[in-house]
């Protein structure tokens, strides 16, 4: 995207006033969209992103500025301007690097398959598959009210370059569509929402089937539409697969990002090797897997995409490391490093991140439930890492009464702390799946996938209306 | 390339490809951040950006394209991609583009003086505030997020109807979050500052505010599931009108997403001393502006006047479709982003109680000071919400007791009605453009669940 001269020199700008390394993230993004309420195109848009993102690490700080021109006296200025804040940063002897290389041999270059690019597609057929799925939702029953259906297409090229040397180019195309319907009955609203997405491109709409999403929509809106409020107060959980791996995301592996072990702001600090959870957990990050919504080929600092084992029989195997704060742990990066866009410095975040299958069935796990609720659809949830405490939405619930699912039941919230909720695990089923999101921190909105097996949790305080 | 001659280039082509009219949109401006961590700059921010939006009429339809990078080899890509949106859309109702209104309010919402502030100094602000927070108490951990940042933002919009329009708006703040520890247990208290001019920015207050609640929640518990009386300090009565001012807006009531809509006008949807405004021009805001973003000038309006619904909020298509003017409520996500609706300085109308006039009287209740799942926890197309919160148990009039680890649930409809008492603590916080300031209010028929 730059010539190596500019690079060069930019680099060696920025390093001008002392600092460790150098690093330039460079991107031009297509984003398109299409919104239909009610079956009907309401909203289409297409627009470039287009900014350079400049940081400079010296010792385990950084100083990030970013532009959207990318001239040479803007990026020079850009570099210039950091370098100063640098200075000011630098405590002590400051060491001047003065020569950095651009010349280490290989020169990444990255891309997906990508068997029906974005810019490929009509915008017509968008239109008439997101059509298809309103109407499945509307058929459903009459108590289905409104409609929305959107396709959001990625097409994001980046470029990154630092002073050690690398040089790498990767090219990233996601798909998405969003099927929601909302069921009402006057003073009453519900809805329901289906919202697969890959890093793929328009051949994700052949791979799902966008009528039977427009159902299961209206299903859950309409069955949340004639239940009852949740009640209140602590029982056993039993949450679904799919996007039920949100309890694990936002319970456990938010706490296990670098960004606040690092700074002793997360419960697991200093707990590797130890105990964190019931035998029956062992969870992965793996962004290595082909055309997963949270895959990469490299992260957004360069660094090598892996698989890495984050608690295995319950016993905390590894953190999620970016570059900087590796280096404030000592620990090397898990190639974890990521950020929305060139407007954020990156830092540890989440690919996709699972619970893996036990040896339950989903019979045996509600049969030896006496009393509880059964979570079959998850919505989302947030932390602090800092206490472990989490709260998440429940979109689709049952009461689970003698060993059986019994009522429907809307409106609970679930809340714990992460820590002691890993330990109340008591049962882990084998009917894995993956569900998509994005994931929001100080590096911005990234694109997750979460995943589990149905899990039981002993005992969990439900929010509900009861 | 500048504004000017992209905007000459672009309208030029526009016409000679059939649009009928157009409109060009710019946003951008400059942001400075530091923050520091155990006496270093652990990040220091520097950013300029801007980015353009052009939409047209293209055979009767409106057409989006947006980008980021000002150059002329994307004049064309966003031409044709508007032109390609605009065949596809569907909705009857014409967006117009706006002429202009014959005059706009006078609005000061940049001081040249905010911008001229060294960054060293503003570093060292960062660095004592830090220092400062960790001094004043030992259980204090680490004060985490420590910043100071200040930015500033302009906006142009130009159309063939012969808009021109541009604002300018800068705003400072701090913030930091105290992490404190009492037998192994991690407690936080945030504290912030939002100005226009840092001769009014204290780093020693938010210090003290931010270490003072995170002490005070120490030694929190959860208690057993109830329906009392609920006190919503300032800040969290913000996050919950917050959340919900979507129902508010006609258009999603028109396209059935809200429960309000123009049928529910002069209806009584609240508690009798409930009034809700929403002000473009507002002098305790930091986010007065005199016109929206379709050029529509702004203005000063109740939403909920003693209980009664009197307005919604408009965007020029949605007051067509109800057959109104707009209220200049409308807004655009980003440079890129469709037209939609949004509030501008939204605030509830404080009374003349003392947030301890809420308090008294209540025999047993809960304080909530901090909420979260927000963004998960609520149907804002129902009401329903579920949140996560943190606040004190209330008896006698007193805080005697922090709570963690408890939910509080209800309909936001429902609360309308249950508001109670509304205080005297009005506080607004800015948002990029618009503000929203809410007085701490005590609310009945809410379910607290906990262990």
């Amino acid at each position: 995207m730059l010539d190596k001269q500019l690079v060069y020199d930019v680099l060696t700008a920025a390093l001008a006033t002392g600092g460790d390394l150098a690093e330039i993230f460079m991107e031009n993004t297509v984003k398109d969209n299409i919104t239909l309420t009610n079956g009907l195109v309401e909203k289409a848009n297409w627009g470039v992103d287009y900014g350079l993102g400049l940081r400079i690490i010296t010792g385990t700080n950084a100083v990030y500025a970013y532009t959207n021109n990318t001239s040479r006296p803007s990026l020079m200025r850009l570099a210039t301007d950091a370098a100063q804040a640098v200075k000011a940063s630098i405590k002590g002897e400051i060491n001047i690097k003065g020569v950095i290389t651009l010349d280490r041999s290989e020169r990444l270059k990255y891309a997906d398959t990508i068997v029906i690019p974005p810019e490929k597609v009509a915008k017509t057929d968008i239109v008439e598959r997101l059509r298809a799925a309103s109407a499945a939702s509307m058929a459903y029953d009459p108590l289905v009210t409104q409609t929305s259906n959107g396709y959001a297409s990625v097409t994001q090229d980046v470029f990154i370059a630092n002073s050690n040397g690398l040089w790498a180019e990767d090219r990233r195309v996601r798909t998405r569509v969003l099927v929601q319907a909302v069921a009402g009955d006057g003073n009453e609203k519900q809805t329901g929402y289906e919202a697969p997405g890959a890093k793929v491109g328009y051949e994700l709409m052949d791979a799902i089937n966008i009528e039977a999403l427009g159902t299961k929509a209206a299903r859950v809106a309409v069955t949340m539409l004639k239940a009852d409020y949740a009640p209140s107060g602590k029982m056993p959980v039993i949450v679904d697969n799919a996007f039920g791996g949100v309890i694990f995301h936002e319970a456990c592996a938010h706490s296990l990002e670098a960004t606040g072990v690092a700074k002793g702001a997360s419960v697991f600090t200093g707990k590797l090797g130890e105990k964190i959870a019931a035998d029956c957990v062992t969870a992965i990050d793996d962004g290595t897997l082909t055309g997963e919504w949270g895959s990469l080929n490299i992260d957004d600092e360069g660094g090598k995409i892996r698989r890495t084992t984050l608690i295995e029989n319950g016993v905390l195997k590894s953190y999620l490391v970016d570059y900087l704060n590796g280096l404030k742990m000592g620990m090397p990066s898990t190639g974890s490093g990521r950020r929305e866009s060139y407007r954020f410095a990156p830092t540890s975040r989440m690919t996709n991140t699972y619970i893996l299958n036990g040896n339950s069935t989903t019979e045996e796990i509600i049969a030896n439930t006496e009393h509880g609720l059964y979570a079959a659809q998850m919505g989302g949830g947030s932390v602090q890492p800092a206490s472990g405490e989490f709260n998440f939405a429940v979109l689709e619930g049952y009461m689970i009464r003698d060993g059986k699912i019994a009522e429907p039941v809307r409106g609970a919230t679930l809340i714990g702390k992460g820590h002691e909720v890993l330990m109340d695990i008591d049962m882990v089923g084998n009917n894995f799946a993956a569900a998509q999101g994005m994931c929001g921190s100080i590096s911005g909105a990234v694109p997750t996938n979460v995943g589990q097996p149905m899990v039981r949790v002993k005992e969990m305080i439900v929010g509900g209306r009861k | 390339m500048t504004f000017e001659s992209f905007k000459a280039e672009i309208f030029a082509r526009a016409q000679a490809k059939g649009f009928t009219d157009y409109e060009l949109f710019q946003s951008g401006g400059t942001s400075f951040s530091v923050r520091v961590f155990d006496g270093e700059i652990q990040e220091y921010k520097n950013a300029a950006s801007e980015g353009i939006g052009f939409r047209g009429t293209y055979n009767g339809k409106m057409g989006y394209a947006a980008s980021e990078l000002m150059a002329l080899e994307v004049i064309d890509q966003m031409l044709d991609n508007a032109a390609a949106n605009a065949t596809i859309i569907e909705d009857e109702t014409v967006e117009i583009l706006y002429p202009g209104d014959a005059s706009y309010s006078e609005v000061n919402a940049y001081n040249p003086a905010l911008d001229e502030v060294d960054a060293g100094q503003k570093i060292t602000w960062a660095l004592e505030m830090e220092a400062y927070a960790k001094s004043l108490d030992p259980r204090v951990k680490m004060a985490d997020f420590c910043t100071v940042t200040n930015s500033n933002a302009a906006m142009s919009i130009a159309n063939s109807h012969g808009l021109d329009l541009t604002r300018k708006s800068n705003v400072a703040m701090a913030y930091v979050i105290a992490r404190v520890e009492e037998n192994g247990v991690m407690k936080s208290g945030q504290a912030w500052w939002a100005g226009r001019d840092f001769a009014d920015f204290d780093y020693k207050k938010i210090a003290d505010d931010a270490v003072k609640k995170a002490l005070s929640y120490l030694g929190a518990t959860s208690i057993e599931s109830c329906e009392v009386p609920i006190v919503f300090d300032n800040e969290t009565t913000r996050d919950f009108f917050g959340v919900f001012t979507s129902i508010f807006m006609a258009e999603n009531g028109q396209k059935g997403f809200s429960l309000l809509n123009k049928d529910k006008l002069g209806e009584t949807i609240a508690a009798p001393h409930v009034t809700l405004r929403d002000d473009g021009i507002c002098t305790d805001s930091l986010g007065s502006m005199a016109f929206d973003a379709e050029g529509v000038a702004t203005q000063q309006k109740a939403i909920i006047e003693n209980g009664v619904l009197t307005s919604l909020l408009y965007n020029l298509k949605s007051a067509a479709k109800d057959g109104v003017k707009s209220t200049g409520n409308a807004a655009k996500q980003g440079h890129g982003g469709a037209i939609t609706t949004s509030t501008t300085n939204f605030y509830l109308q404080p009374s003349d109680k003392s947030f301890d006039d809420l308090l008294a009287g209540i025999e047993r209740g809960v304080l909530i000071t901090e909420m979260a799942g927000l963004h998960s926890g609520a149907n804002a197309v129902s009401g329903d919400f579920s949140f996560s919160a943190e606040g004190f148990l209330i008896e006698n009039g007193k805080l005697i007791q922090p709570l963690e680890q408890i939910t509080v649930a209800g309909n936001f409809y429902e609360l309308l009605k249950n508001i109670d008492a509304v205080g005297n603590d009005l506080r607004f916080r800015s948002m990029g453009g618009g503000g929203m300031g809410m007085p701490s209010i005590k609310v009945n028929g809410l379910k607290i669940s906990g262990m």
